[in-house]
């Protein structure tokens, strides 16, 4: 058993303020590495409410049992959720799936963490309610939650727009949506009326949905035909009276894949601004900004395994990365890819990485002096930091930096009166013997020697943290392995009227695992 | 199950005899060939699909459009920049401009290449027996018309066009897509994997060029009407007058030629049609 570590970084301020996340808490520390406070994101009990299923409704359409409060104390969630809905019968079977205790996996972990350029504002993303949290922050390190929305699916990854008015949430449905950053009074009541009215709108579709006498033919169709249209009517009945049911808020669907989205970034170009996604199926798709995201420019073609993360180090400069063993470097305008940076052969001979497969987890371009220029990239598994330079529009290999345990996330920050700045790593010591002393904020002096200090950054051991087994933090923390396809036997052998049914068995597991977790 | 295992045989032996004469000129059985008619979409299936239009290698579904190597004038084939494109396969003297998204046993492939002769006109079908099936009649057809050449503007291959369309086609290179009875997926739960949504519409939009069209058809009513509420609400896209659409004749061979189109036929059904056109693309 060990408690989790320290998993998502980003800088607050220029004052060299960090926020760090662990389970569902987030952290900040001032530039002197002590701890400043402590925010939980779940005041409440905000466990992912169960059995309030909403999936009956379009994905691509707004949720109605969100939440748009503007003020942390009412923590509406739960209530307001839980009496949106009873599921219909025939989602019965999936309702005794959810009613499984919560995995840790399941808990309301933050997966992700965003903050604004001007450090006021954090942006945390929570898994297992799927829930976008948006914290203002008094640039003197102590947060206040501002607004919680949940959405319908789970988020794999946000971007903030260019004028940091916007998140773009991209989630593991493909669907990106765009989410204004602070809540007008606007957004949340006509905002929210319009997705009812959009909803009911839906749902008179809906009601007509289906086949008719003209499709279906025998008896058994039939008589299931009817069946259909008196739980038609009843919902119809059901979801008239729920018309009122409590505010939405606003989110419009911008554009979406039908692979899993696994990246997105916030891009501009002349004056204009992009949105890049990279999914699964190896994809990057270059998207005009709002409000013509709908208009595809070009796609980004060369990755042979999927896309885990993109970042620009430069305006016209887009770096991927996943499960290829190199890095990729485009001129995203035109989708040229520029060179492609080897990766594999340096975690081999540097970090003693054995085996031909290799996920990076993440790329951090640096932007503060000692490290202006520089871009890493660390791999999940992997007990090393991969340093690159941008040179002329182009990614160069610089050096390994080997580390104590394995990086979950970077973040440089710029410490007032200092020359270089630095680079924290978090790390996590998967080793059991190593003891949970090494896992923690490590700090590296940027400049000429990546010079590393020990976790000057206390561990904080207040507040609730949660001791797990290692493999159930593993499974927390090692999430972006599992998006690499498993070879399945190809369905020409097993031949046949079944084949159709093997193909859906043979579902991968970050598929099947979005379905099961039901609904938000 | 031995049902299972002896048609498996025969499917096998079948297979194998027909492999065995060449230029067969007799077409493929049907009942050979039947698969489930529902394909999990987001599933990763086992599929083949080029790393980007520019690596795929059509030589094996339009033999007579490949460009012969000695044609090939050196100066294009620029070599120092060759490692990042890696090996650059032959090239066609035109490129595909007709899709059928989900071409089922081809009906409409069949139907249509002859009434297109100076375009080419691909099939895309998800079910390997299905996929496998169309490109034997294609085969028999080329073979039974060798003197005319027809046929020879027509092909299949395996794919899921929901996930891996831009990995076949460059930006505006079709000028006509055809969604033919598609899988209504009733179930609301399924609708993402229904092959028109407002989303997956940018995709067709990226594909087609301005002007060109996407035919849409269904025995379905519910389906018609979702199909009609999302490309109308896709900005990219117009719907195409009714009296335009009776002039199209790709709309009478589409209502009439397809197999599903006949099916509906017999059973007396209805079929609703729409077209739409792609919008050029608003100042930026």
């Amino acid at each position: 058993m060990a408690p989790l570590p320290f998993q998502f970084l980003c800088t607050l301020s220029q004052d060299g303020i960090l926020c760090a996340s662990r389970g569902d808490s987030l952290y900040t520390f001032g530039a002197d590495c002590a701890q400043i406070a402590e925010h939980s994101l779940v005041g409440s009990p905000a466990t992912a409410p169960e059995g309030s299923s909403k999936k009956e409704e379009e994905p691509n359409q707004a949720p109605q049992n969100g939440s748009s409060e503007a003020t942390p104390q009412t923590q509406g969630v739960e209530e307001e959720v839980n009496e949106s809905a009873t599921p219909p019968p025939k989602r019965r079977k999936k309702k005794k799936k959810a009613e499984k205790p919560a995995e840790a996996t399941e808990r309301s972990y933050v997966i992700l963490l965003k903050a604004t350029g001007d450090g006021r504002h954090v942006v945390a993303v929570t898994g297992g309610n799927k829930t976008v949290h948006v914290l203002e922050h008094d640039c003197k390190g102590h947060l206040t939650g501002l607004s919680q929305r949940q959405m319908n699916k789970r988020p794999s990854d946000i971007a903030l727009t260019a004028d940091e008015k916007t998140i773009l949430v991209a989630d593991k449905f493909g669907d990106v949506y765009a989410l204004p950053l602070i809540l007008s009074a606007d957004d949340s009541l006509d905002g929210g009326a319009a997705a009812a009215a959009a909803a009911l709108q839906e749902a008179t579709l809906l009601a007509r949905k289906g086949a008719n006498n003209l499709t279906v033919h025998t008896q058994r169709n039939l008589r299931s035909l009817e069946e259909q249209a008196r739980q038609r009517a009843a919902k119809a009945a059901q979801q008239e009276q729920q018309k009122d049911a409590g505010p939405s808020f606003k989110q419009d669907l911008l554009l979406g894949h039908v692979s899993m989205l696994t990246s997105i970034a916030a891009a501009s170009a002349d004056g204009r601004p992009y949105i890049l996604t990279g999914d699964r199926d190896e994809h990057i798709r270059v998207s005009r900004g709002i409000p013509q995201a709908h208009v595809i420019e070009n796609f980004c073609l060369g990755h042979t395994s999927f896309i885990s993360t993109i970042c620009l180090p430069q305006p016209d400069l887009l770096v991927s990365g996943g499960g290829d063993s190199e890095l990729f470097a485009w001129d995203w305008k035109t989708g040229v890819l520029k060179s492609k940076v080897e990766l594999l052969q340096h975690a081999k001979n540097e970090a003693n990485v054995d085996g031909e497969k290799i996920a990076v987890t993440g790329l951090y371009p640096c932007h503060v002096a000692g490290g202006s220029g520089l871009l890493m990239a660390i791999c999940e598994r992997v007990k090393a930091v991969f340093v690159f330079k941008v040179q002329e529009s182009n990614l160069v290999y610089v050096e390994t930096i080997n580390v104590a345990g394995c990086p979950l996330d970077i973040a440089f920050i710029q410490v007032p009166g200092q020359q270089s700045g630095r680079m924290i790593v978090s790390l996590y010591q998967d080793a059991e013997g190593a003891g949970p002393s090494s896992s923690g904020l490590y700090v590296h002096q940027l400049g000429d020697a990546f010079a590393e200090q020990a976790p000057v950054y206390p561990n904080p051991n207040g507040g609730r943290i949660d001791d797990l087994s290692r493999s159930e933090i593993e499974k927390i923390l090692y999430t972006v392995g599992n998006l690499r396809k498993t070879e399945m036997s190809d369905d020409v052998t097993t031949g046949g009227d079944n084949t159709a049914a093997a193909g859906e068995t043979g579902e991968p597991a970050p598929e099947a695992a979005e379905d099961e977790s039901g609904a938000p | 199950m031995p049902g299972a295992s002896n048609k498996k045989q025969k499917r096998a032996d079948y297979r194998l005899a027909r492999s065995q004469q060449d230029g067969a000129t007799e077409m493929p059985k049907k009942k050979f060939y039947r698969q489930r008619a529902h394909a999990n979409p987001f599933s990763d299936h086992q599929l083949e699909y080029p790393i980007s239009p520019d690596h795929m290698d059509w030589a094996p579904f339009f033999p007579a459009y490949m460009v012969d190597p000695e044609e090939l004038p050196e100066a294009t084939a620029s070599t120092n920049d060759d490692q990042l494109v890696q090996r650059q396969p032959k090239r066609m003297r035109q490129d595909v401009e007709i899709l059928d998204i989900g071409c089922g046993f081809g009906g409409l492939l069949v139907a249509l290449a002859p009434r297109l002769p100076d375009k080419l006109v691909l099939g895309m079908e998800i079910r390997t027996q299905v996929t496998e099936f169309v490109q034997e009649r294609i085969r028999s057809l080329r073979a039974q018309h060798q003197d005319s050449n027809e046929f020879q503007n027509v092909g299949c291959l395996r794919a899921n066009t929901m996930k891996f369309l831009p990995n076949f086609f460059k930006k505006g290179q079709l000028s006509k897509i055809f969604i033919c009875f598609p899988d209504p997926h009733f179930k609301a739960r399924k609708h993402k994997a229904r092959i028109v949504s407002t989303t997956l519409n940018s995709e067709y939009a990226y594909a087609l060029r301005p002007g060109g069209i996407v035919y849409t058809i269904t025995d379905v009513e519910d389906l018609h009407n979702w199909m009609v509420h999302h490309l109308e609400l896709h900005p990219s896209f117009e719907r195409v007058s009714e009296a335009e659409q009776e002039s199209d004749e790709c709309v009478k061979i589409m209502t009439t030629e397809t197999e599903e189109g006949k099916k509906v036929e017999r059973n007396k059904g209805q079929k609703f049609v729409a077209l739409f056109r792609r919008l050029e693309d608003p100042q930026w």
